[in-house]
């Protein structure tokens, strides 16, 4: 009867995925959301309507939190909030139930699940069903490839974070059914073959619109899980880094930015250097996340906000004298890369939780590179985007995978391109005898400190958990400790072994 | 010849009662009392004894003797008032009921200045835990029955209203759904707390049903005009603990750096004497009640405006009913027409300048002496001289420079038939057609020179929501006394078809003035309009009740409803909710029959199935769909030079279900000394399965990491007692004291899909500090809402020391994995005691209510007694609770469980005085006034400021005035 | 309920602390051997709290005012390799080669989230014998061979870039005048520098020799970058509150070419002292630099913090430039 018929409510404005996979206009708004994943936290900016629920919408976001989770347990940053467990990450002693590694965690795979639902529908049987075909099915082919490379990227991730996880591809339909885990070896060789098979499906370097993950994308992430691959296989993979970096840089689509400073500003659209970018908007891709918190949470103290294009600093993040002391001179004079702020502000950190103790860091800004704001008027909400790949980290995966022994490359060609680097920071050259693994490390921290790197090289170079290396405030302690070598690894959260009581925990925890 | 006696009756509250009965025992001889209440009676002998009568009142002889003037005042008779009791879909004798129904009636609501009707009953019934609002004008409060059967979906229970169920959300700017009803045209209010009295409603039955029926006009009335007046002053009787102004500058003198110290001002300031103040208030009421021709009718209008004590919060309401209760057909038609309608105006105080009182400098004046930011002082930022975007704005700013208005507009009405057939009488069929339809419009205005959003150019939105809810109900009943066999059927067979719409249409975020700063771009529009909301879902039921009495004292009742929602998939679509409960009256029984001391025993033993599908607080109505929502302008993503606004596809639950509580009650009715002792003792436990929670998903299985899916189980088990007494009844002197007590305990049984040891819980409570901190659990084994804290280390002298906690799992670091359970926020036993005196013409009554074994986490203090909170490096001062003086603590320690106090309490809700000055005017009206005080005292241990805060969380509540009111009846 | 069971914190007995050794001789040979164990009996403060053990190491006498903290986490012992116990025993400014007596202690602490520990308890202090080796670091540098040691680049003097900025320097003694040049490497088959046009430096095959003037004890600086050099004799003092003439004069000291090192004996006060150059200030040495946080540790720093003689006596006094980067020196009681 009617009545019954009644029953049959949907919803008013948003659609049923049967109604958005028959139209293929909006395959780019979905292909634009699994990239939106990585920038924003919901559907609706800069909070609300958010993809995870359990955990503050803006701490939450992907970006900030891989930022977090790659550089708080570092000599490269301290912050001085009472978040929840955020001071853990300085203390090298999370729990499983840790809520920013639980968010980390959910991130990653709300990226594997989205992704896996487009990379479903627009199989070339689905696209077949529903008669899309022409340049609309070449255009959803290279979605499916880009989304595929998301998916490639979020597993990344959770090899370098996690270890072994949960495993799902497009062949899991969304339930309550319970996903197996993966060992990391396993998952590294999946990812592997994922890239691989994209590599050429993704549009030329640099052919691609701005922001979408084209060959150089792949290629970039292919050298870097080469070049950690003895860390998470336990079979170095340093020639097979060589070759991948080296198809970026020979193809010269993408070059370094004559200015240093410019990668990090709110028009660094425009780079040449940035091979993949995670965008924001000051007005239309708005977040408390993402580029929001690195160049609000940076800014306190005596820090003047209007060269940094914002309304006020959230008085968060400064350096340690570690990251300092990797650079002749904090005053930029002998390399551009010191960007450093002293003015009130002491090098010790004696109480972590003061601004002012430990350096500020001004490296990422919302003001153009001609010294313009960014577009938003209220100051809250950068333009900047966050460069996720930049060329100069594929020149050091480049140098370090030839030191490290890695065939097809020379130790010359590493030289000039750590030397062009150098150059264009206006830091002395240096020599052959001085290009050592030891001195990429330190140059690596030089050139992308800040850029959510730094606890996968200190783990590459055994330096994150024992005594080789201490820091300031390293297992929070002031002079730094040695803390237990599983700390290599987050902890699956407590939450997915709950839920998946497929899944067993990293040894440790 | 006799003599004319004259004389008055009153009820037993002193209020006049027009048309009692007053009869000359063994004659047919008799008067009925006038408007005023009084009679007169002539020839009457002096051995004559008179019998003084009124439905619902216990009837009383008086021997005339030489008098000629007798005044009575007739006490409820909490029998006869109960003779008819209201029940889903009609009424059933008193006498027939069998399960827990408590019912209350207008003569003994709470008195004073009240604005939502929920009130009315605070404190009065067992069983049903009514926490007041906060202070705000307008405010509702939280209702909760037997505790609550839900962990996620809604734990308020059903409200139907003069048959109409309506929609239990709040509508935008209004505190709740009550709110827009005036209390004072309320006659009965009912509560079905049982399953086996509930299950009628099925589907949204699970946590109890309310049923309000609204005062009508009777056929054969005098037209009868009633106003009402009542003004109120509020006043907050305490103040949050704050450091004084001296107390202040000794603590940053001793602990902060030259700046910081250069910072404190020459003022004493006390920043709650500013934002707070006494308040004034008025409710008026005007009630005609009469018989237009054959047609009773009555109607009122009421105008209402309430001031909060936090300056600048008003609430008005201006609300209309009109009752039409005509009988055709030899009375075999009766046609019941209800309108009601409300128009609210609300201005919300920003709630934030609270905590900005708590924690401003009180060495700073309230004024800069300049006329920047509307010349409030504010802490700058030095680098820009703007506001510094990390202190606490001007509270008194905060207060006058925000105008967040909403009008609200809200008709609630129906038509019901209900016609007697002619061929068989016994038979009735009965339509009920309804609406619930609400509109509300808001504004919310700060002016570009604001400090409080002066970054971003002032603010001006808008905001609107609508609801239009429909109702078509249909029934027949079919009564009968078989004499035969000495029994009575009562049957009902119905249908009910319900459709709910909510809309909230998207508005541009405006600012109110274009900005310019530090060469940032200016535009007036903040963020483009979002994605508009509506939602609709559509409950179909059918329904049958059979209730059967055998020899007056054996009652079954049995009743089936089936019902259908439109929010879950076709396979799940469909529920079944019987129930079943007897009763068994000792008193009829031979044995007892003479026992005259007992006036009434009675056994009910019940069980019922009851459901729960209202997912309307998560805010979707399509849960099994999978669904793609389209992002709001805000949140695009950029491909070259295009920004895409993004498709995303939703998590859901294909098999989403009802979630089903079953429950059993067993009680005894009681009462003695012809009913000056009564009562009951129910004994109940509520088993909800299939519980309707957000729970983690695992990882990768769905397109979200929290799924909405039935799981788990929790357990209410729970005592209640009532005893009503009238201890003193005699001429002129009447004194009732009821007191209600109800012991409930809570436990989550399960809330996994796969069973663990290891559950580590679901937490819930977030609180004020830092970002995203929360300070409670769901954990199996354990009630809702329970704390999770560290164990506080003390010194030998008693004082907290900062940082040290029990290192729980021995690991050598203090973590989240040392948090333990601790308490809950949930009463374990809560109280209500009211008591009324009538001496003559005053009466006096109070109403005392208490909850104890509750605990509150004092987000006030570890959010502001910590040494950080006065010294920062960001700029500024802020201030502090004096306990920092006690603890020392310098960082707020958020998990301590030192915050987590014992909230037990009593609380004078109400003390009433009233005077009947009887005629005036000429003979032509009585007058009646009154003079209250509500939330008289409080005592308790708690060291916050009010201890009652609904979900255990004391962060800045705005605080519940103490109220004095004068109220004046006119009766013509 | 909360009054019930409170947590109280009792301060607790010492504990009891037990090294496995009195006396270590520490050599870089044996860096990475366990060097000495330490462990104590564990603090009870009277509830089950979360400890965490420090040992302290200092000076003799020093009353643990300025200790080196090693941190042993929950664990009631710790093991310390020879190079960690090195590392810090030249962090409190011993001397390398010498036998000195440190303090030992161990310190109880309740770890609090995210703070500096708090309630310490400390065991009875245990004195070591210890004697702890230069380490040495070698930067990246070029050579000088010349005619005053036979033009061979593989036994050459170098000089060195410590921030590795291409900016190279040492001290080199030469007895006589000499010429000389300046080679990438420990052959002539690299970039080999010599005298270019208007003072400075050449890398072609055909550039002349560079030299210096006279015999003595020169500072040569050699910029890659800007392609100059330079070359600075030296001769060198003591000066400062300890010695005799206090900060008014120079104590000169005298050069040793068998040791290759500068040598002076004479009575010092309990006070501080520096060496300089040429009667001036321009180039000094100190130890350590409490501006930047950098501790005393047997490695002269330029500018550096005034050196601590620890008390009065008579002492030969030495130091040795001849490790470029490296610079030591070192105080013996007579
Ligand atoms: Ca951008
Ligand atoms: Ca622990």
């Amino acid at each position: 009867s009617s009545c019954v018929q009644d029953l049959d409510r949907t919803p008013a404005f948003d659609v049923t995925s049967a109604t958005v996979y028959a139209d293929p206009s909006n395959y780019k708004s979905v292909l634009a959301k699994l990239y939106a994943v990585l920038a924003v936290s919901g559907q609706q900016g800069p909070a609300g309507k958010p993809d995870i629920s359990g955990i503050d919408e803006g701490t939450s976001n992907y970006i900030r939190l891989l930022w977090c989770l790659q550089e708080l347990p570092t000599d490269e940053a301290v912050i001085g909030w009472n978040d929840q467990t955020i001071q853990d990450f300085h203390n090298l002693r999370w729990t499983s139930s840790d809520g920013f590694i639980t968010g980390m965690y959910n991130r990653i795979f709300y990226l594997v699940a989205a992704s896996n639902e487009f990379i479903r529908e627009t199989s070339d049987e689905k696209l077949a069903s529903r008669n899309i075909t022409g340049q609309a099915a070449a255009d959803a082919r290279t979605y499916r490839a880009e989304a595929r490379f998301l998916r490639a990227l979020a597993y990344s991730h959770a090899i370098d974070l996690f270890g072994s996880v949960p495993f799902v591809t497009e062949a899991d339909a969304p339930g309550s059914f319970l996903p197996r885990q993966i060992s990391r070896t396993e998952l590294f060789s999946y990812v592997e073959s994922e890239l691989k098979a994209i590599e050429n499906e993704l549009a030329a370097s640099r052919a691609a619109e701005y922001g979408r993950a084209d060959r150089a994308a792949a290629q970039t992430l292919l050298a870097k899980l080469y070049l950690n691959a003895q860390v998470y296989t336990g079979t170095a993979r340093y020639t097979d880094a060589v070759t991948y970096a080296s198809r970026v840089i020979q193809a010269n689509a993408y070059a370094l930015e004559p200015n240093y400073l410019n990668l990090f500003l709110a028009d660094n659209n425009t780079s040449r250097e940035i091979i993949f970018p995670v965008t924001f908007d000051g007005l239309r891709t708005q977040t408390y996340g993402g580029m929001t918190f690195l160049i609000h949470a940076p800014v306190g103290g005596s820090m003047p906000v209007a060269q940094f294009g914002i309304n006020g600093g959230w008085g968060g993040l400064r350096t340690t004298k570690a990251l300092v002391n990797q650079f002749p001179d904090v005053t930029g004079a002998t390399d551009k890369r010191a960007l450093f702020y002293t003015q009130g502000q002491s090098l010790e950190i004696n109480d972590i939780t003061q601004f002012t103790d430990g350096y500020a860091i001004t490296k990422f800004r919302n003001v153009t590179s001609t010294g313009r704001a960014g577009s938003d008027p209220s100051g809250n909400f950068p333009d900047t985007d966050f460069p996720l790949f930049r060329l100069a980290e594929v020149y050091l995966i480049y140098a370090e995978a030839v030191l490290r022994g890695g065939t097809g490359g020379d130790a010359a060609t590493a030289l000039t391109y750590v030397n062009a680097l150098r150059a264009r920071a206006g830091a002395p050259a240096i020599t052959a005898s001085a290009l050592t693994t030891d001195f990429l490390l330190g140059e690596r921290s030089r050139e992308l400190y800040w850029e959510a790197k730094r606890r996968t090289d200190l783990i590459r170079y055994g330096r994150f958990t024992n005594a080789t290396y201490l820091w300031p405030w390293k297992g929070g302690v002031k002079e730094g400790r040695a803390v237990e070598d599983f700390r290599t690894l987050y902890p699956i959260p407590a939450s997915d072994l709950v839920a998946n009581p497929n899944l067993k925990q990293n040894p440790g925890y | 010849q006799g003599l004319t006696i004259t004389g008055t009756v009153k009820e037993s509250d002193g209020n006049a009662l027009p048309g009692a009965t007053v009869q000359l025992k063994g004659t047919n001889r008799g008067a009925q009392t006038d408007v005023e209440g009084a009679y007169s009676l002539p020839n009457v002998p002096t051995s004559a004894t008179l019998v003084f009568s009124f439905i619902g009142k216990t009837a009383q002889e008086i021997v005339v003797g030489n008098r000629t003037t007798v005044d009575v005042t007739l006490a409820d008779d909490s029998k006869a008032l109960q003779e008819v009791v209201v029940v889903g879909y009609g009424t059933q004798r008193r006498q027939d009921v069998t399960g827990s129904i408590a019912a209350i009636s207008s003569s003994e609501f709470q008195r004073g200045n009240i604005v939502n009707p929920e009130q009315l009953v605070a404190g009065k019934l067992a069983g049903v835990s009514i926490t007041p609002p906060s202070g705000q004008p307008g405010g509702g409060s939280q209702i909760r029955i037997r505790g609550g059967s839900s962990l996620n979906a809604s734990n308020d229970p059903l409200i139907v209203i003069d048959g109409v169920p309506v929609d239990n959300n709040g509508v935008t700017g209004a505190s709740n759904a009550l709110s827009l009803i005036n209390p004072q045209d309320i006659e009965t209010f009912t509560v079905l707390k049982d399953a086996s009295s509930a299950a009628i409603y099925g589907s949204r039955a699970a946590n109890g049903v309310i049923l309000i029926t609204t005062k009508k006009g009777r056929a054969g009335d005098k037209t009868h005009v009633s106003f009402s007046t009542l003004g109120s002053v509020s006043y907050n009787p305490k103040q949050l603990p704050v450091l004084s102004a001296d107390q202040f500058r000794e603590v940053v003198n001793r602990l902060g750096n030259a700046n910081q110290r250069a910072l404190l001002g020459s003022a004493n300031t006390n920043w709650q004497d500013q934002i707070f103040g006494p308040a004034l208030s008025s409710d008026n009421n005007l009630a005609v009640t009469g018989a237009y021709r054959h047609i009773p009718y009555r109607a009122s209008v009421g105008y209402i405006s309430q001031n909060g004590t936090l300056k600048t919060s008003n609430f008005q309401r201006v609300s209309g009913s009109l009752g039409l209760t005509p009988r055709f057909l030899n009375d075999h038609l009766r046609v019941d027409i209800n309108l009601k309608g409300s128009i609210i105006n609300n201005r919300f105080a920003d709630q934030a300048a609270i905590g900005a009182a708590v924690s401003f400098d009180p060495t700073q004046p309230v004024y800069s002496g300049n006329d920047k930011y509307g010349g409030y002082f504010e802490w700058l930022d030095p680098t820009t001289g703007r506001p510094n975007q990390l202190a606490p704005r001007n509270p008194l700013g905060l207060l006058y420079q925000r105008q967040d208005r909403t009008e609200v507009q809200r008709s609630i009405g129906n038509v019901q038939l209900d016609y007697r057939f002619h061929f068989l009488p016994e038979l009735r069929a009965n339509l009920n057609l309804g609406y619930d339809i609400s509109k509300s419009t808001g504004t919310n205005f700060v002016p570009a020179t604001a400090g409080l959003l002066f970054n971003q150019g002032g603010q001006n939105n808008q905001s609107a929501g609508s609801r239009n809810n429909k109702t078509l109900e249909f029934y027949f009943n079919y009564t009968k006394d078989l004499r035969s066999v000495r029994s009575r059927v009562d049957v009902t067979a119905g249908y009910s078809y319900q459709d709910f719409i909510r809309e909230n249409p998207s508005f541009p975020s405006l600012r109110s003035g274009s900005i310019q700063i530090d060469g940032r771009p200016a535009s007036d529009t903040i963020s483009a309009a979002g994605v508009a909301f509506r939602t609709q879902y559509t409950l179909l039921g059918i329904f049958g009740r059979l209730n059967y009495t055998f020899r007056d004292r054996y009652v079954l009742t049995a009743t089936l409803r089936r019902d259908a929602t439109s929010r879950f998939a076709p396979d799940q679509r469909w529920g079944t909710f019987p129930s079943l409960g007897v009763s068994w009256s000792l008193k009829d029984e031979p044995f007892l029959k003479d026992t005259k001391a007992l006036s009434a025993l009675k056994l009910r033993l019940g069980y019922g199935v009851t459901g729960q599908q209202d997912l309307s607080n998560l805010s979707n109505d399509y849960p099994y769909l999978p669904r793609y929502t389209i992002s709001d302008p805000t949140a695009q993503y950029q491909f070259g030079n295009t920004f895409y606004r993004t498709l995303r596809a939703e998590g859901y639950d294909a098999n989403i279900k009802w979630e089903e509580t079953q429950a059993i009650n067993a009680a005894v009715d009681y009462a003695f000394f012809n009913g000056r002792i009564s009562g009951s003792i129910d004994v109940y436990r509520k088993t909800t399965k299939d519980l309707l929670a957000t729970i983690p998903v695992a990882a990768g299985s769905n397109l979200t990491n929290y799924i909405l899916t039935n799981v788990g189980n929790l357990r209410n088990t729970g005592v209640e007692f009532t005893i009503n007494t009238t201890p003193i009844q005699r001429e002129g002197l009447n004194l009732d004291v009821n007191f209600n007590a109800t012991f409930n305990k809570n436990e989550i049984t399960n809330l996994l899909k796969v069973p663990t040891p290891n559950d580590p819980g679901i937490l819930v409570g977030a609180i004020s500090g830092g970002t995203g901190n929360t300070i409670q659990i769901q954990t199996v084994g354990y009630p809702t809402n329970t704390f999770y804290v560290l164990r506080q280390v003390y010194n030998e002298s008693g004082v907290p020391l900062e940082g040290v906690y029990e290192d729980r799992n021995g690991d050598g670091q203090i973590t989240v994995d040392d948090r333990v359970r601790y308490q809950t926020a949930n009463p374990r036993l809560f109280l209500g005691m009211t008591s009324q005196l009538t001496y003559r013409n005053f009466s006096a009554g109070f109403t005392l209510r208490g909850n104890f074994g509750n605990y509150l986490y004092n987000n006030v203090r570890s959010n502001n007694a910590a040494y950080r909170n006065v010294i920062n490096s960001l700029g500024y001062l802020g201030n502090a609770s004096p306990n920092v003086l006690t603890t020392g603590f310098v960082i707020n320690q958020y998990f301590s469980d030192y915050f987590v106090e014992n909230a037990s309490f009593v609380r004078m809700d109400n003390l009433n005085l009233g005077y009947n000055f009887g005629k005036v005017f000429g003979n032509t009206g009585a007058l009646r006034a009154s003079l209250n005080a509500q939330n008289v005292f409080v005592i308790t241990k708690y060291t916050g400021v009010d201890p009652e805060v609904a979900n255990g969380i004391d962060n800045n509540l705005y605080p519940r005035p103490r109220i004095f009111s004068l109220g004046l009846n006119l009766d013509f | 309920e909360k009054d019930g069971d409170q947590l109280t914190l009792t301060t607790p007995q010492p504990t009891r602390l037990t090294t496995s050794a009195t006396s270590v001789s520490l050599t870089s040979a044996t860096a990475t051997n366990e060097a000495l164990r330490l462990s104590w009996s564990p603090a009870n403060y009277g509830f089950n709290a979360a400890v965490n053990y420090t040992v302290q190491l200092d000076k003799k006498g020093g009353n643990f005012e300025a200790p080196v903290n090693l941190s042993a986490g929950t664990s009631t012992s710790l093991s310390v390799t020879g190079a960690n116990l090195n590392q810090n025993l030249l962090r409190l400014g011993l001397a390398p080669n010498n036998a000195s007596q440190v303090d030992v202690r161990v310190m109880a602490a309740i770890t609090r989230p995210g703070n500096d520990p708090s309630n310490r308890v400390y065991s009875a202090p245990t004195t070591l014998s210890v004697t702890p080796y230069l380490v040495l670091i070698s930067y990246p540098s070029i050579y000088v061979p010349g005619a005053y040691q036979g033009w061979a680049p593989d036994k050459a003097p170098a000089i060195a870039s410590v921030k590795d900025n291409k900016v190279y320097e040492g001290y080199i003694y030469f007895q006589s005048p000499s010429e000389f040049k300046f080679t990438s490497g420990r052959d002539w088959n690299g970039t080999n520098y010599g005298a270019g046009t208007a003072n400075k430096l050449s890398a072609a095959g055909a550039a002349g020799n560079l030299s210096v003037p006279s015999g003595g004890y020169y500072l040569i600086r050699a910029d890659l970058n800007a392609l100059t050099f330079s070359a600075t004799p030296t001769t060198w003092a003591v000066i400062g509150a300890a010695t005799p003439k206090g900060w008014d004069a120079d104590t000169p000291m005298a050069f040793d070419p068998a040791t290759n090192t500068w040598q002076v004996t004479l009575d010092l006060k309990a006070d501080e002292f520096k060496f300089r150059a040429n009667s001036a200030w321009d180039l000094n040495f100190g130890d350590g630099d409490s501006k930047t946080n950098v501790n005393p540790d047997g490695l002269l720093d330029y500018n550096g913090d005034n050196i601590k003689v620890p008390s009065a006596g008579r002492y030969l006094i030495r130091m040795n430039l001849s490790n470029p980067g490296n610079y030591t020196y070192s105080l013996t009681k007579q």
